[in-house]
């Protein structure tokens, strides 16, 4: 009973704290912010997608000279000259320059070059030169076809395999159907997302231990007849409990859009054991640190090594990304159903890590505060 | 006021948390640079994604031996997590378990020359039904292009292209510089980001040198010494300033040192000292209002992250979609100066001119706030007693010809008006957007709701202007109204004069003379009568013309009802 008083304390002054829902607000943004930036990102990289979500989107402009084709998801314009001011002039993405009497050179076995030059400042140069190279390598392919139609099966010899495909399964709606704003939401931004409550946690735990120790009352915490267990129990849970509805939150607000996230009771539970040896960290660190100042710092540099520790094993090697929390949240979040003995390990290895580090962290801390008593 | 100033720099320079955080920062840019700088050298301009790794579960049914090629593609490709069945396993495929199933028939062949079918089933309940398509069909195709090598070496077939594809660049992606590649990116996008560091770690230093006196009581005897009041607070301006601006020249020459070949260093080091002075000035009006340390930290912390969004957005912006309006933002120029581009000198010393007359605006504000024995012992005045306190000011010089007085008023309400409503307005629509999603009903809404703003902020300060009559309300709600069309008809006709041609913005400017402006007047002079009238009457009067004004938007943007 005793601790469930602490509880409704420690949850309260959370909740009604000005910087916690400032920092809630902030979130929020950051959320919205985010899943705008990868449609945005996504959309204006390739027009096809956005056209097909509904909205308007305007044809990237090329100019051709000397070749007469046509480009699908493009607007051609002939030129007759091969002047690069005409990209600025004409407001072009790209230039295609096919030398003269191409189609003769071609028809007599001889190869050609064709340059592509490409406005790199244009967000849709990227889209242009997929889309003309394209189209440029199946003529090079029809052309190379028809030499070796010659010798033997073209089709066997440059394009041997060929791809049944079958779709099975009821249509779901999703909300952006692209591949890139798929990887990006769900392999990089969504387990961004569901880690700001973790990181957040450590703030809120040295702030309420640091800052009963300023104010003095922790003295008075500690002599009431609470445990010094009941005592940890109690700043530990509310701030375990804020940081799993912020997720839930975060979650919440996916959702509405349509970003379906899979494997939710998985996914709380993960974050409640990682939160949890982040609010050990946070109570090691309030151990070491008398003032509020003190222990920033501590959480500062603590934010910047998880981070770096999160976040650098994208770009190393397979095995040691698998070990990140990051592919563990994008892979609970992204699969409908995940193979239960693939993730028992890592929950294991989290939760005996969390308890190890709570349990420190509340050693450390009496021992400081024997030493300073 | 020098020695506060050195007073200040000895605090900061002593101080163990300070150099702390200055050594992270400095380790931090040493390690990120050859990380940064390795990824981008040979970038395109488009941002990076992360490379993810094991992202798509596959299932391969693997009944042919004879498929060495494909087998080795499928397994290392690193965003799949392959499994391989000896069974079909359907089931998992509609379950959710894996994203799709590749079967290699018994048919499947490389060694034979002839075409060779792979399967490839794919779950469309599954969100990942377009990726696992995606990275499938890219992988059959290299592998395709290999059995193909094999078979061409085989038959004897010449494998050169008969189109050969060459490409070049508008603009230098990468830089060359003794033997080492460097992305343009990465020297005119996250140079100017990472410059900017020292600036955002300065909220404690801020914090501490102002609300932490305060807050301390030290102030009072700081009070008591024989200097101006506002030189005080000048001087702690002062050592700050001068230790950001020592951490920016320290920056650039690491940068230097580790061979990032970015140009214009001194200009560089000017500009950016320039626009740290100018959002120094701003933080030293917050944090000198605040009444403790913990708002302090709230209203920097919410200033800056506003001020980091702002640097990000332009330089985005910019760098995907170059126009002549960036000329004119600061963050774009040292964007443009680090990178070398060429740079025009009308823009250049226009922002040097309003970012001077801002700081001296804002270290003035500054000063006047420090006057105040409200502000420093508190209870701190409300931001409306601090307005009404400006508007005081105002009237008290113009005694004797009142009517100027209250037209500055006006006019000055109308002006403020406009960003706030904007910053209000963009944060509320992105809200609106992506709760209701876009219809015409939304939009609906959201017109009303932007009218109403308008009309509330339009003509606030008469609230405190003390007019009493009712005639004359009406007027300076009309001058606040004129004031509020001219401002937001100048940033139209600005930001779209990049854009469109000149016949366009003489249409822009006459439909908005001719009608747009009657509106403005209309609505904010019965907005003005409403103040006269009292708080149940203001209420109607308000939304009568926010009734006008939303009537007249649907009508100009064609909202269908």
């Amino acid at each position: 009973m005793k601790i469930v008083t602490l509880f409704k304390k420690e949850f309260m002054d959370i909740v009604t704290e000005k910087v916690y829902l400032l920092a809630f607000l902030v979130q929020m943004i950051m959320v919205v912010g985010i899943i705008y930036t990868a449609l945005l990102y996504t959309s204006i990289n390739n027009p096809a997608y956005t056209a097909s979500s509904g909205l308007k989107t305007q044809t990237p402009r090329i100019g051709v000279v000397g070749l007469d084709m046509k480009f699908e998801g493009l607007r051609a314009f002939k030129l007759e000259s091969a002047d690069t001011s005409a990209i600025r002039d004409l407001n072009l993405v790209a230039l295609v320059i096919a030398p003269e009497n191409m189609n003769i050179a071609l028809q007599n076995g001889e190869n050609v070059e064709i340059t592509i030059i490409l406005d790199n400042t244009n967000i849709l140069s990227g889209y242009a030169d997929a889309v003309i190279t394209r189209h440029l390598q199946k003529l090079s392919e029809k052309i190379k076809k028809e030499r070796i139609s010659r010798i033997g099966d073209a089709e066997a010899i440059l394009n041997p395999i060929f791809i049944e495909k079958t779709v099975v399964g009821e249509e779901k709606k999703i909300f952006f159907d692209s591949p890139k704003f798929i990887e990006l939401m769900y392999g990089f931004l969504m387990p961004f997302i569901l880690l700001l409550p973790t990181f957040l946690s450590m703030n809120m735990t040295t702030d309420s231990i640091v800052g009963e120790k300023e104010k003095k009352t922790y003295e008075i915490l500690i002599s009431t007849p609470l445990t010094k267990k009941e005592i940890m129990l109690g700043k530990v849970l509310p701030i375990l409990l804020i940081s799993d509805i912020q997720a839930l939150v975060w979650i919440f607000i996916l959702q509405v859009k349509s970003i379906v996230v899979f494997n939710i009771p998985l996914i709380i539970l993960f974050l409640t054991l990682l939160n949890l040896s982040f609010i050990g960290v946070g109570v090691i660190i309030s151990a070491f640190s008398d003032t509020n100042k003190d222990a920033d710092i501590g959480v500062t540099l603590s934010i910047i090594l998880f981070s770096l520790i999160f976040f650098a094993p994208l770009s190393l090697g397979k095995n040691i990304y698998t070990l990140s929390p990051l592919a563990v949240l994008s892979k609970l979040a992204s699969n409908p159903v995940v193979n239960i003995y693939k993730i028992i390990p890592i929950y294991f290895i989290l939760f005996l890590g969390s308890i190890a580090i709570i349990c420190l962290g509340g050693r450390l801390l009496e021992w400081k505060e024997n030493l300073r008593l | 006021m020098f020695p506060i100033v050195k007073h200040e720099l000895e605090d900061i320079l002593f101080n163990r948390r300070y150099m702390a955080g200055f050594i992270v920062q400095v380790l931090l840019l040493i390690a990120l640079l050859p990380i940064f700088s390795s990824q981008l050298a040979e970038s395109n301009p488009s941002l990076l994604t992360p490379d993810i790794k094991e992202f798509i579960p596959v299932g391969v049914l693997q009944v042919s031996d004879k498929s060495d090629i494909l087998m080795q593609e499928l397994l290392e490709e690193k965003k799949l997590d392959i499994t391989i069945y000896k069974e079909n396993p359907m089931d998992k495929l509609l379950n959710g378990e894996i994203a799709a199933i590749v079967v290699i028939p018994r048919d499947y062949d490389e060694d034979a020359i002839k075409e060779i079918p792979v399967w490839l089933i794919v779950s469309s309940s599954n969100p990942k039904r377009e990726s696992v398509s995606d990275v499938l069909i890219n992988l059959f195709d290299r592998a395709s292009k290999k059995i193909s090598e094999k078979r061409k070496e085989k038959l004897g077939v010449d494998s050169q292209e008969p189109i050969i594809i060459k490409r070049e660049l508008l603009t230098p992606v990468v830089i060359e510089k003794d033997g080492n590649r460097f992305s343009s990116f990465f020297i005119g996008y996250l140079i100017p980001i990472a410059l900017f560091f020292p600036l955002f770690m300065s909220g404690g230093l801020i914090v501490d040198s102002v609300v932490g006196e305060k807050e301390k009581k030290t102030i009072e005897a700081l009070l008591t010494l024989p200097i101006k009041r506002e030189k005080i607070i000048q001087g702690k301006l002062l050592g700050v300033f001068s230790w950001i601006t020592f951490q920016c020249f320290f920056w650039l020459l690491i940068l230097r040192i580790f061979g990032i070949p970015f140009e214009n260093f001194w200009g560089i080091l000017l500009l950016l000292s320039l626009i740290n002075l100018s959002i120094l000035s701003t933080a030293f009006v917050i944090a000198t209002y605040s009444s403790s340390v913990k708002e302090a930290n709230i209203s920097l912390m919410l200033f800056y992250v506003l001020a980091f969004i702002s640097i990000i957005i332009s330089l985005s912006l910019e760098f995907f979609n170059p126009r002549g309006f960036y000329d004119f933002i600061p963050f774009n120029i040292i964007s443009s100066l680090s990178a070398g581009d060429p740079i025009r000198i009308m823009p250049v010393v226009f922002t040097i001119i309003t970012l001077i007359g801002y700081s001296i605006a804002m270290m003035r504000v500054n000063s006047e706030l420090f006057k105040r024995d409200d502000v420093i012992f508190g209870p701190a005045p409300s931001i409306p007693q601090l307005a009404g306190s400006c508007i005081d000011y105002i009237l008290r010089r113009f005694e004797t010809r009142p009517y100027i007085g209250k037209s500055i008023v006006s006019i000055i309400s109308g002006i403020i008006a406009l960003p706030i409503s904007l910053i209000i307005q963009i944060s509320l629509g992105i809200s609106i957007l992506y709760f209701l999603g876009y219809s015409s009903s939304t939009l609906v809404v959201m017109i009303a709701i932007f009218a109403l703003l308008e009309e509330i902020l339009k003509p606030m300060a008469l609230f405190y202007a003390r007019i009493e009559r009712k005639r004359d309300l009406a007027i300076y709600g009309g001058i606040a109204g004129i004031s509020f069309f001219t401002a937001e008809s100048l940033l139209i006709l600005i930001s779209s004069s990049f854009s469109m041609p000149l016949w366009m913005l003489y249409r822009i400017f006459t439909l908005r003379m001719s009608s747009t402006l009657l509106i403005h007047i209309i609505s904010s002079s019965m907005v003005g009568y409403g103040i006269y009238k009292g708080k149940k009457e203001f209420v109607i009067y308000l939304l009568l013309a926010t009734y006008i004004h939303v009537a007249y938007n649907l009508v100009v943007l064609g909202v269908r009802l």
